[in-house]
């Protein structure tokens, strides 16, 4: 018999049509020859399909290092959280949408909305209201939120990333809100972000614009 | 390097370390997808993707295949990048690839080949590395010996010692079929 062929050459097409027409002669008499290339084939048809999807792929070094992740809040803090939101939305605590007949003030404070994904932009006041803050957000060039989404309202803690949910933004990209000086003072930024509506009250990552303020001049 | 299940568990009970060993795992792979729809941002949307990963390890369920439920959240955020885009600079293909029933089947088929590419990470270095060479950035064994500077002799027997146990890493049984020199 032959000399056993370079099952995994001829597999891979890397040999000349003279040693492939040997290779097929010797296969047909060879059975270990036919169970070997069995159990190459099966490898080698995975490798090329993998190879031809990824091609050449930066080395796992070569990734930036992943940023540090946020420990999810304990269950006691969730379900705080979780009933933040339902306060809110009962008006009993803070969140109190545009539309109410409060006469405005002149702004104790304003800042920037700079865009973190996106060319939107946008401006926060502040102002002194009856109880506590208003916080008045205007946007420009906020793009449709889409279907089943929406932007929302957040106080932040850059050093913390503690966030505490506001509210959500009206169609024309604006909310107001009523929050109590103690709360607004515990954080210095609010960030606006895409949310999707499936029910998980958690920041979805998608942080549209931001803002910083100094806690200070809160309730001054 | 365990199983893509293995770790895709080890995430779900919150294990930090897991999202690390994933990142090195398929961070490469899922960089290479992403690189394709949303270019430049590829790796802004990488990070987004595990921030994601992270924060939804909870609901990933052992039974589905763990590279398919990042390539689902990958996809996702990729989708958000062009959409967010006022100016979208992606070529029209790749964007009509990544929506709708292509754009799952594109994520499927990365998912795919980025399981077959873990596989080889649990692979002996120079086993790995003559297959990534002549798999993945089209070079003969040829020019793989030359590149490595060893014998052909040598890169054959990596190259099929390599393919036969990554066969067995892919049925699960990688301690089956290949003795070590």
């Amino acid at each position: 018999m032959s000399e056993h062929p370079d099952l995994h050459a001829l597999l891979r097409a890397e040999l000349a049509n003279d040693e492939v027409l040997a290779a097929g002669d010797h296969l047909d008499g060879c059975a270990a020859c036919r169970a070997d290339l069995a159990e190459l084939a099966t490898a080698h048809a995975l490798l090329a399909r993998s190879g031809r999807t990824l091609g050449a792929v930066a080395p796992a070094a070569a990734l930036a290092p992943l940023p540090p992740v946020r420990r999810r809040r304990g269950p006691a803090l969730l379900v705080a959280a979780a009933a933040a939101v339902l306060l809110g939305a009962a008006g009993t605590t803070y969140a109190v949408l545009a539309g109410d007949d409060d006469a405005p003030r002149a702004p104790v404070a304003a800042t920037d909305l700079d865009p973190v994904e996106g060319s939107a932009r946008g401006r926060v006041e502040m102002a002194g209201a009856e109880a506590g803050t208003r916080m008045t957000i205007t946007t420009e060039d906020l793009p449709p939120a889409g279907s089943g989404r929406f932007y929302e309202a957040w106080l932040l803690d850059p050093a913390t990333n503690k966030m505490l949910p506001l509210g959500t933004l009206g169609p024309r990209g604006t909310a107001s809100f009523e929050i109590d000086d103690a709360l607004l003072a515990g954080y210095s930024a609010i960030d606006v972000s895409l949310e999707d509506d499936d029910g998980d009250p958690e920041h979805s990552v998608t942080s549209v614009l931001r803002a910083t303020y100094d806690p200070g001049v809160v309730g001054s | 390097m365990e199983s893509g299940q293995a770790i895709g568990a080890r995430l779900a009970r919150r294990e930090e370390a897991a999202l690390e060993d994933a990142y090195s795992v398929y961070g490469p792979s899922l960089l290479g997808y992403l690189r394709r729809y949303v270019g430049d941002e590829a790796e802004d949307v990488l990070q987004r993707t595990f921030l994601d990963v992270w924060r939804h390890a909870g609901r990933y369920d052992a039974e589905q295949r763990f590279s398919t439920w990042l390539f689902t959240i990958a996809h996702r955020r990729a989708v958000d990048t062009l959409r967010t885009r006022r100016h979208p600079v992606v070529p029209v293909e790749a964007a009509r690839d990544l929506v709708g029933e292509d754009g799952r089947e594109s994520a499927e088929r990365y998912a795919e080949a980025a399981e077959v590419r873990a596989a080889l990470s649990r692979l002996p270095e120079h086993e790995r590395q003559v297959l990534e060479l002549t798999y993945y950035e089209g070079l003969t064994q040829r020019e793989a010996a030359e590149r490595l500077d060893v014998p052909l002799g040598t890169v054959k027997a990596r190259a099929s010692r390599g393919t036969r146990r990554l066969g067995a890493v892919m049925r699960g049984r990688p301690d089956e079929g290949v003795t070590d020199e």
